[in-house]
């Protein structure tokens, strides 16, 4: 069922005081993510949320109706640090206070997602794209928005392997990374030949020039980096403070604000940069997206990259991760309205299997009951950086059809 | 319903049934379709095989499907399938995973210009057994009782296989005088888009009576391949239609309707030994492909009533139009067992084919292991009846009546 979110709920909310007597429930919704370590992480995904619940709040309060019943939205957030011991802890302590849903980064989910199942709590990643974090057969609380890596590794595949590139993988030591390598592997098995080197990155060693002097000289003549943007930044300048234009692709962590940053002083470095990432415009245009991206500047003001382009204007990042957040909670309102009771646990977790939103891109999002996953594997596109912003690629299928999106301002 | 009035002025064109009409609700099967938005971005093929089990009396105890849907086009697409659903799975060659949700089947992506969508599905029994084109009939005697599930016994055996056409569906048509050259333009332009597999025209006629209105039925004409099958050893003397066969499978075939009887029954005899459940097995297939769709003489209508080479029986040949159109509209519906998003119908657009097998005792297919183990049961079925086809000991022809 598609649910006409703003208007059904909406109007359930504004109406609510005046057909319903009795006070208002509370419900908890939990935001577990980072918010000190990487706190740009957990500053989107709380954005994401806040925005998605923006419709049914007044005065600071968040209300919504459920049949004849109003709900106060009581938005708790807890910082897991990016470690899996805090985010477990932070399911436990969302268990004690009955929340109704979790919208969670998705460290430590391994071991959270049993006790939030005990408690029928369904479960939303919106960072982590790790392969195996998401199982609608055994972990049926788990639902995922944001590409997996399965999903980028794949499309990288698929778009570096005709090129007939000799391919240097090469991934640092994070958890990130280590999840993005599995996912490589996975994807280039069929195809070994196009494999020159493979290579682990320490993550906190800055001068890589070791690592990328033995992919240049295994023959690479393109670096596929699984890592998080410090380690990109610094594959980069080991591989241009030696002259070597090999092409760098990576997956969205090369969008991430830090990458540039990092080499302010040497933009053309950046310049060439490919990454895959979840599409940010659907085949209707720029319009819907353009319309949340306002919403959220409007909301929050735009998220500056610290860089500007050659012309001197400054360079923004477009809310590309508060798009999954947003359209989970979309997703969640719609299936409490589905279930008919916020707190019945169970019914919501199938409601959830059956309905879908127009997300902030305008594309459908949903779940079903074989695929927890928010976004299809199809939904990957290329984008490469050129002064400091970027634009789809046209040498792909998907991304040739794609705008770009603003970026200066 | 024709105006009178216009008959008796100036006649004028009348519209004559599409093809692309639907005389029944189902099939294609229906389910839940508020799911998703439909958006496809070209043309779409369905090819698919639906597997019915069978119980030692021929009545259904399970049916599955395989589809394969191939969309060709560049772009977004985003729909579902609305189908009787317990499970869905995907088809071995598919470029991307199907969903699953309440009674629908969930496809979304981007197609870079060629897509293959693939699902294995297990229905309903109840409510998709009632749009399969055939039903079958098993009597096995042995001794002159019926031999029951899980029983074997000795003596005297008798076999009928009965397999009945169940896709005749009714509709108010016209009785009318009409210009037999208008009519034979429509027959051939059928017949042009059934063999270029295009989409079909508007067919009109030029009335020159009252129409007369009344109800009849129109089947799915389809072809049946079926093979019945004894345990090596277990029947000696065996007759076929009064004439005795070498021991072995009996292949039989037929078309079933379109002309020829829509309930055609199989007797076979012979001496069991210890005899069980005895195997049938069948491939039905809808024919859009018409005897009428050709003139009894010349290359097509047109010419034969321009040549006088067949009556220009303008009454006759309305009936045969309107049965033609109607028969391949039935054809068509059967066509397409699970739908085809595509709006637009084209005559190659959708292919099934439906494969019936007795099961023996099983009273239902169990459900796919997690994981995907749901093939095992179904593709067995496709490689055996195979299998026993090419080994067919004898072939009987239904005789044409």
């Amino acid at each position: 069922m598609i649910v006409p979110l703003p208007v059904a709920l909406l109007l359930a909310a504004c109406g609510g005081s005046s057909s319903s007597s009795q006070p208002a429930k509370t419900i908890t919704i939990v935001v577990n993510a980072p918010l000190s370590t990487n706190a740009h992480i957990g500053k989107t995904i709380d954005r994401g949320v806040q925005l998605a619940l923006q419709d049914y709040s007044s005065d600071g309060k968040t209300q919504i109706r459920i049949g004849d019943t109003n709900y106060r939205v009581r938005l708790q957030r807890l910082d897991n640090g990016l470690s899996p011991a805090r985010g477990l802890a932070n399911v436990r302590k969302a268990v004690a206070e009955h929340a109704v849903a979790i919208v969670d980064e998705g460290s430590g989910i391994d071991a959270s997602w049993k006790v939030a199942a005990r408690a029928n709590i369904p479960i939303g990643i919106v960072y982590q794209g790790g392969v195996g974090l998401v199982d609608p057969e055994t972990r049926r609380n788990v639902f995922r928005i944001v590409p997996t890596d399965h999903g980028v590794a794949y499309r990288l595949a698929e778009h570096m392997i005709p090129k007939k590139l000799k391919i240097a993988l090469l991934h640092d030591d994070t958890g990130y990374g280590e999840e993005g390598s599995r996912a490589l592997t996975a994807a280039f098995k069929q195809n070994p030949e196009s494999v020159a080197i493979r290579l682990l990155l320490p993550a906190e060693q800055t001068d890589l020039s070791p690592q990328i002097l033995r992919a240049k000289r295994a023959g690479a003549t393109a670096l596929l980096v699984w890592g998080v943007p410090s380690t990109i930044s610094d594959v980069l300048i080991a591989a241009r403070s030696r002259s070597w234009k090999v092409p760098v692709y990576t997956p969205a962590s090369g969008a991430d604000p830090v990458v540039r940053q990092e080499l302010a002083d040497h933009p053309d470095w950046v310049d060439g940069l490919t990454f895959a990432s979840g599409r940010i415009t659907a085949e209707l245009g720029t319009a819907p997206f353009y319309t949340f991206a306002q919403k959220y500047q409007q909301a929050f003001g735009p998220d500056y990259v610290g860089v500007k382009t050659s012309r001197g204007t400054r360079v923004t990042q477009p809310p590309e991760y508060a798009m999954y957040p947003f359209d989970f909670v979309n997703l969640l309102l719609a299936a409490f309205q589905q279930a008919g009771d916020p707190t019945n646990g169970k019914a919501v977790l199938r409601a959830l299997e059956e309905v879908s939103v127009r997300g902030a891109n305008g594309d459908f999002r949903g779940f079903n009951r074989r695929n927890h996953e928010g976004v299809v594997d199809d939904d990957v596109y290329f984008a490469r950086f050129k002064d400091m912003t970027f634009a789809p690629v046209k040498d792909d299928p998907l991304s040739a059809t794609l705008p770009a999106i603003d970026q200066e301002g | 319903m024709i105006g009178a009035a216009a008959v008796a002025t100036a006649p004028s064109p009348v519209g004559l049934p599409s093809p692309t009409q639907q005389l029944t609700p189902s099939p294609p099967l229906q389910g839940n379709i508020g799911l998703s938005e439909l958006r496809i971005p070209g043309r779409v093929s369905s090819r698919q095989v639906v597997y019915v089990g069978l119980d030692a009396t021929g009545a259904p105890v399970s049916v599955g499907a395989t589809q394969r849907l191939t969309l060709t086009g560049k772009g977004d697409y985003s729909f579902v399938v609305p189908a009787p659903l317990e499970d869905v799975l995907p088809a071995s060659g598919t470029d991307s995973q199907p969903g699953f949700r309440k009674d629908a089947i969930v496809w979304q992506g981007f197609s870079p210009g060629r897509r293959v969508l693939g699902a294995r599905v297990k229905l309903r029994l109840g409510t998709a057994a009632q749009s399969l084109p055939v039903r079958v009939s098993v009597e096995t005697k042995v001794d002159g009782r019926t031999l029951e599930p899980n029983e074997r016994r000795s003596g005297p055996l008798t076999v009928d296989v009965t397999v009945r056409n169940v896709t005749r569906a009714p509709d108010v048509v016209y009785r009318a005088n009409a210009a037999p050259a208008g009519l034979a333009r429509v027959l051939d332009s059928l017949r042009g888009s059934i063999e270029s597999g295009g989409p079909f025209s508007t067919y009109t006629a030029i009335l020159r009576s009252r129409p007369v209105p009344y109800t009849t039925r129109f089947e799915a004409p389809v072809l049946l391949e079926g093979t019945l099958t004894f345990p090596r050893g277990r029947v000696t003397s065996l007759t076929v239609e009064g004439r005795r066969a070498r021991p072995g499978p009996v292949a039989f075939s037929a078309r079933l309707g379109d002309g020829d009887p829509l309930r055609p029954t199989l007797h076979v005899s012979g001496q069991a030994h210890e005899l069980g459940t005895p195997t049938v097995t069948l491939r039905v297939r809808p024919t859009l492909r018409l005897r009428a769709l050709r003139p009894p003489r010349g290359r097509t209508w047109t010419e034969a009533i321009a040549r006088g080479l067949v009556p220009a029986d303008g009454e006759k040949l309305l009936t045969t139009t309107i049965a033609t159109l109607l028969r391949t509209s039935r054809a068509r519906q059967y066509e397409s067992f699970l739908s085809n998003p595509d709006l637009l119908i084209r005559a190659a657009g959708d292919r099934t084919v439906y494969l019936y097998r007795t099961v023996a005792t099983v009273r239902a297919v169990p459900a796919p292991a997690p994981g995907g183990g749901g093939s095992d049961v179904l593709v067995p079925v496709l490689a055996s009846i195979g299998g026993v086809l090419l080994a067919a000991g004898l072939v009987v022809l239904w005789a044409h009546s």
